[in-house]
């Protein structure tokens, strides 16, 4: 049976057993989601990739550790690890230069599609977005704009799905009072 | 601006929308790469993690619904484990500590108390770092004794060093990654990322359950002169490495 047919959690069945071909097949089918995680939090695409394959290769290490469930938070969760100890690097070595008296590069950012988002108010939302804490970032990250169902939110959050809703309108609700308060040029879709 | 929470979430959507993805780079002929390099050892293990250095230390994978039956788990293959064990743990209890405890004494009175050196780590200039503050943790009913120095260096991330003459357990929460470092100290050495149980436990094997804690802290453990040494902070793990390798 070819390996793209198999389910998830046959290839990292076969995975485990050293078959280097599954795993690779879990990477393409994968790699995707994953470098598009590591591009929302690095905002840098060569980065991202370095952060990204890091990742898989953590992973292929852990593999004994995957129990039940989907496979794609499980992998989400191993790349957003590397991908915030990467950013809190970079941030140490941008203030470490700044006390040295040096001049630090700019922080990267996504590129952004005008004609779908106005770049100005994008720019602020994300902004808004960044004086959350990590957490509820990572949260809204996974939900908008990686798609990832509330089961697979659950999966990795550890966390019932009922949980993942109370967090997710906690950290909409903190969102809303961030815009209100330090970004009112923000101005919102509406659904009306 | 209307004050709406499904306005919100519809511009959150749009955002969303318009990030203009880098097309997505072929990672598999890399990453594979990357294993040969490392010499991944689940090539060379039979279904579990590897037996690292069988004569040095065993590390163990048990698989444990709760805290509460992971002792007599933990006790019940006694005889695998050496300093360090490693298990999966199905549930984190949120009710567990974070915090580091102990008494705050001087590195001299916690050296008397431990009845042997503290080890220091270098700082980047090669002179042995003085820790901003030293707790001396005496687990249990006595038998096993702890030392926790933080440092808060001029470059880099504060962390904390901790040197125990103590058995140490893990219990890796969902997506927590234990990864196995070659080269540190005299025994078995782990990277670990993602929310943890730390566990203590006493000569006799028997888990110290005021001593349990948990943490998300990036954190590298190895064993040293018959210490178990723990190393953690907001720290990368090439970081991590670079301090532990300079403790002396």
């Amino acid at each position: 049976v070819s390996v793209e047919r198999l389910e998830d959690w046959e290839l990292v069945a076969l995975a485990r057993r050293g078959d280097q071909g599954a795993y690779a097949a879990l990477v393409e089918r994968h790699q995707e989601a994953a470098f598009r995680t590591a591009y929302l939090v690095l905002r840098d695409a060569p980065e991202a990739e370095d952060a990204a394959q890091d990742a898989f290769v953590k992973a292929f290490q852990a593999l004994d550790r995957f129990r039940s469930g989907s496979v794609r938070p499980w992998l989400l969760k191993i790349v957003m690890n590397e991908s915030l100890n990467r950013v809190k690097s970079r941030q140490r070595r941008a203030a470490a230069a700044e006390r040295a008296g040096r001049a630090t590069s700019t922080e990267p950012a996504w590129t952004l599609d005008e004609t779908v988002m106005n770049k100005e108010q994008a720019q602020l939302l994300r902004r808004a977005m960044d004086a959350l804490k990590e957490e509820e970032r990572t949260l809204i990250y996974l939900r908008y704009f990686l798609m990832l169902s509330e089961e697979e939110l659950a999966q990795y959050f550890g966390c019932p799905p009922g949980t993942v809703k109370s967090r997710l309108h906690r950290a909409l609700g903190k969102l809303r009072s961030i815009v209100v308060r330090d970004y009112p040029g923000l101005v919102l879709e509406s659904v009306r | 601006m209307r004050d709406d929470a499904a306005d919100l979430e519809l511009s959150i959507r749009r955002l969303a929308a318009a990030v203009s993805y880098p097309r997505t780079p072929d990672l598999a002929a890399g990453v594979r790469a990357r294993i040969s390099a490392r010499a991944a050892p689940t090539t060379a293990r039979p279904g579990t993690w590897s037996l690292a250095g069988a004569a040095l230390a065993a590390v163990v994978v048990a698989t444990a619904a709760l805290v509460g039956i992971v002792s007599p788990a933990r006790e019940a293959m006694a005889d695998l484990f050496d300093r360090i064990s490693i298990f999966e743990a199905e549930d984190v209890p949120e009710d567990l500590p974070t915090d580091i405890r102990g008494e705050e004494v001087t590195i001299e009175e916690a050296e008397r108390r431990m009845q042997r050196r503290i080890h220091l780590p270098d700082a980047s200039d090669g002179s042995t770092m003085s820790p901003q503050k030293v707790l001396y943790q005496e687990l249990g009913t006595g038998e096993a004794r702890g030392v926790a120095s933080f440092f808060e260096p001029d470059h880099g991330a504060p962390f904390v060093l901790m040197q125990f003459d103590a058995d140490l357990a893990k219990g890796l929460g969902f997506g927590a990654q234990a990864t196995p470092v070659d080269d540190l100290g005299d025994g078995e050495a782990w990277w670990l990322e993602g929310l943890r149980i730390v566990q203590i436990y006493d000569e006799s094997g028997r888990l110290i359950r005021e001593a349990q804690r948990q943490t998300d802290t990036n954190t590298l453990v190895w064993t040293e002169e018959g210490l178990v040494f723990r190393l953690e902070g907001d720290l990368s793990q090439e970081e991590a490495i670079q301090i532990a390798q300079s403790v002396h």
